[in-house]
């Protein structure tokens, strides 16, 4: 197995391809107590359709959220829980994500995990079990989730990414055994899957593991048939749900063009991350000024997802989100006007390596980022260099090309009611 | 059989800072039921107990826990660890939870952290905040008992990660210049910032709607404690927020800190002796005076009358919650089989109220919490908007089933809770809040000593104590139904 070494950030990552065409990334975390392991496909919410050993498929909006739940409720799921771990699993537009967070016997529970994924129980009663766990998970959104889910369907309206990740009711009903059979046969193949783990583990234990089990199906990956993008405006650029929630949250946000596989997305990253955070983080006069004047409560948070569905969104709670976006957007033409003060961009570069600091004390966003990483040809644990050579003539490329007011989308999920009982005026 | 975490605690483990003891130290065995701890103090009285086992690298990831006095009133702990890349440092006062005080104190150290005389804006605090590679400062609240724990965290990258390093100095000095130097006009704090706090902190009240489980237990809470301190939220109430005026403020501020006792604590790289010598130096200007003891938190008896049902409509979806007396208080010796009693019935893979609840198609995603020192668990769960009811039924049934636990289920319990208090170990955060129990209830053992004592707890125990539960309260909230 080899292990490279990251002497600045005290990371050894170990990686290679079992016998078996799984994937394996470790990184062990002396003196943790804990583990997280990852099990990754790369069959996202936006795989609807697919071309794979040379027979097209496709399958309603949210087959991979159902599957998912399905694969997760079966015997060796229950297996895991009985030993007291944790099991979560999360499908984003990119690929499927399935969480195991425990403590103790690592290899075991590896194991465990490919056997839920391998051995699995189809049929209709896992079919109606999954359902139901989509249907809690689906009620249990949160106004954050369904701005977030706004933003995203006013970027890519019309297109599989701006759908909801875990499919409409009137989607999910159109699902039979069949269509998760089919999906599965497709994308739950060694080529298709790594598996990541970092805490107090062994990483020649967890491989060792790992490998006597894998799917039954082998061959390449299949190859999704997405349409192509809508246009970089979005059509439909200012979106509101009115919804029985107490206050107004909002997302907003802008596509950014995608990069082809590889580092490059990773610099693309950078650049989004530090493109909002220049013009939006913490300490920039935008955010102070909102603050100040009582329109938010706190900085917005950022978001900023490559992959497939590469965009850069902004979300939080407060009274005028069109003043926010329009703040934004000013930012950002400003920077891409003059480009970043120096003080600035040292102080943004600063913020990220930092909050990418973060991210190594904690296991399941590790894996997280390995196993994206892996999917898309990129080195997570090279992201702090990267942020070191962003130039502010990238940056101020960058926030001319994607944030331009027409890009802008923003989404508003508030409550009437209660707005006009706390004299606030949104629009 | 008993589950035991992989590293028994048993185990003494080197000491980093004195490797090899000294003259004058002195080994303390402190009995519980059936465990031995391991304790070492130096002759100056400072306990000292240190937590792991060496680890199979070697002392590079020991892990140290001390505690101790620095300045009057001011009690510093401190786990030394190389493990995480961020350091984590936080300082709360202790006080007693009052109706008109209590939004009052968590408003105040949500304005402290917002200016101070050296950085007046809170631009430049953030800006100060970020040139050190992203650290963070938050407000915290927590409710401990009837007691109210109000402070600020802090996380920052650790120095070994940091070109130039000295961010632990620097996080402490801001930490430092906020409880001790805040920004005011006239010797009072900022007019603007309180009221823009005041607004942000009634809105963050207001939001707690959306969660419909939150809000459940909330108020479930409110009405089940009705008469008693514990019915107080820990970040007060609305109406008192917006009572609180700037000059009140002021005054409340200089009133209180004199007055109440400080926990710290530091989880990171640095020497405890380090840390402590660095708080020190910045809290040096900290105004101390008499600290009176703090009233115990009252606890009644089991309910013997009927079931209190409480019914109310929420727009943004339903929930039911439960809340159960046990009685009588446990001392810091029962709390471990109060933590496994909480598991086996509140643990989301294996807990009894999330598998009768999944039994039924109903949601499962259960929020438990156990209040050892007022000797409650309440539990408050997401429901199906017109199935609330049967919600709250199969939470009594759990409940009502504990008393004939079987010896596997107690086991699963065990297992669960070992899993998790080890992963506490992981989370500086959590660490804080276990370690800020401890240090309150006088209860002086790791983290991981703890899971070692609730791995020795019998099913007899577990079956005994919730024998004594009663419940005493539900709260059924229904609603419409989040949008979908």
């Amino acid at each position: 197995m080899r292990a490279r070494e990251y002497p600045e950030l005290g990371e050894r990552l170990y990686r290679t391809r079992l016998s078996s065409g799984l994937t394996y990334l470790a990184v062990p975390k002396p003196g943790f107590s804990g583990w997280t392991l990852l099990l990754r496909a790369a069959f996202g919410s936006a795989d609807t359709r697919w071309r794979a050993d040379g027979e097209s498929a496709s399958v309603p909006a949210g087959t991979a959220a159902l599957l998912a739940e399905a694969l997760a409720s079966g015997p060796f799921g229950d297996e895991l829980r009985t030993l007291g771990y944790r099991i979560r699993t999360r499908v984003t537009c990119g690929g499927t994500e399935f969480y195991v967070y425990g403590a103790g016997d690592a290899a075991k529970a590896a194991e465990l995990l490919l056997r839920m994924i391998a051995d699995r129980e189809s049929g209709s009663a896992y079919l109606e079990s999954a359902l139901r766990a989509a249907g809690r998970r689906e009620r249990s959104r949160t106004p954050e989730d369904l701005a977030a889910d706004g933003l995203r369907a006013a970027l890519f309206a019309g297109h599989p990414m701006g759908a909801p990740c875990t499919g409409t009711q009137a989607e999910r009903e159109k699902i039979g055994p069949e269509t998760l059979d089919l999906a599965y046969a497709a994308w739950y193949r060694p080529a298709c899957l790594a598996l990541a783990a970092a805490g107090d583990l062994s990483p020649e234990a967890v491989a060792e593991a790992a490998a006597n089990r894998s799917c039954a199906v082998f061959g390449e990956r299949p190859v999704p048939e997405t349409p192509a993008l809508p246009p970089e405006e979005p059509e439909e650029p200012r979106l509101s749900m009115d919804v029985p929630y107490s206050g107004s949250f909002f997302a907003l946000g802008a596509r950014y063009a995608a990069a082809e596989d590889g580092p490059g997305m990773l610099r693309q990253w950078a650049a989004a991350s530090l493109t909002a955070r220049i013009a939006a983080g913490p300490s920039s006069p935008l955010a102070d000024g909102l603050l100040r004047r009582g329109i938010l409560t706190q900085a917005p948070k950022k978001t900023v997802l490559c992959g497939n569905a590469p965009m850069l969104a902004l979300a939080g709670a407060g009274r005028d989100p069109a003043a926010v976006c329009a703040g934004f957007g000013e930012a950002a033409a400003d920077l891409a006007a003059r480009g970043p003060e120096p003080a600035a961009l040292d102080r943004a570069v600063r913020g990220e390596t930092g909050a990418f600091l973060g991210i190594l004390d904690r296991p399941g966003a590790l894996c997280a980022a390995l196993a994206e990483g892996w999917q898309y040809g990129w080195d997570a644990l090279s992201a702090p260099q990267i942020l070191y050579s962003v130039t502010p003539d990238e940056l101020r490329r960058f926030a001319g090309d994607t944030i331009t007011a027409r890009r802008l989308a923003v989404a508003v999920v508030k409550h009437t009611e209660n707005d006009k009982e706390a004299g606030n005026d949104d629009d | 059989m008993h589950i035991l975490p992989r590293r028994i605690p048993f185990v003494k483990g080197p000491r980093k800072n004195n490797p090899g003891g000294g003259p004058g130290e002195f080994t303390i065995i402190f009995i519980f039921k059936r465990a031995f701890l391991w304790y070492t103090a130096p002759w100056n009285g400072i306990p000292f107990f240190s937590g792991r086992a060496p680890d199979v690298e070697g002392a590079r990831n020991m892990q140290q826990t001390e505690r101790r006095q620095i300045l009057p009133d001011v009690y510093l702990t401190g786990v030394r660890t190389d493990r995480f890349r961020t350091g984590y440092l936080s300082a709360v006062l202790v006080t007693e939870l009052r109706r008109q005080e209590a939004a009052k104190n968590a408003l105040l150290f949500r304005v402290l952290c917002r200016g101070t005389a050296l950085h007046p804006e809170r631009s430049e605090i953030e800006a100060l905040l970020e040139s050190m590679y992203g650290a963070e400062v938050f407000p915290v609240v927590s409710r401990i008992g009837e007691w109210q724990c109000p402070g600020l965290s802090m996380r920052f990258p650790e120095d070994a990660f940091v070109p130039g390093g000295r961010n632990l100095e620097r996080a402490v000095r801001i930490l430092g210049e906020m409880l001790t130097a805040p920004e005011t006009r006239g010797g009072m704090l900022r007019q603007d910032e309180v009221e823009l706090e005041k607004d942000s902190l009634i809105r963050r009240m207001r939001l707690a709607e959306n969660d419909p489980a939150g809000y459940a237990l909330r108020r479930l809470d409110e009405e089940m404690f009705q008469g008693e301190r514990f019915s107080i939220p820990a970040e007060g109430e609305e109406k008192t927020v917006s009572e609180v005026g700037y000059q009140g403020l002021s005054k409340h501020f200089r009133r209180l800190f004199p007055a109440s006792r400080f926990e710290l604590f530091y989880c990171g790289s640095a020497p405890f002796g380090r840390a402590a010598e660095l708080l020190g130096e910045a809290l040096s200007d900290l105004p101390r005076g008499a600290v009176a003891p703090l009233r115990e938190t009252q606890v009644l008896p089991a309910p013997k009358g009927d079931l209190r049902v409480f019914r109310e409509s929420l727009g943004a979806g339903s929930a039911a919650a439960a809340g159960y007396r046990i009685g009588a208080a446990p001392g810091p010796d029962t709390w471990p089989v109060m933590s496994v009693l909480h598991e086996a019935l509140f643990a989301p893979e294996t807990g009894e109220a999330p598998a009768a609840l999944r039994k039924l198609g109903l949601p499962a995603d259960v929020i438990g919490r156990t209040d050892a020192r007022k000797a409650v668990l309440r539990a408050s769960v997401p429901a199906v908007p017109g199935r609330e009811e049967e919600s709250a039924a199969a939470l009594r049934d759990a409940a009502a089933g504990l008393a004939d636990l079987n010896d596997e289920a107690v086991e699963k319990a065990q297992r669960s809770l070992a899993v998790r208090l080890r992963r506490t170990e992981d989370r500086p955060e959590k660490l804080a809040r276990r370690y800020l129990e401890f240090a309150l209830g006088g209860l002086e053992c790791s983290v991981e000593e703890y899971a070692g004592l609730c791995g020795c707890v019998t099913a007899e125990e577990v079956r005994a104590l919730a024998s004594t539960l009663g419940e005493d309260a539900e709260m059924i909230l229904a609603g419409e139904g989040a949008a979908t």
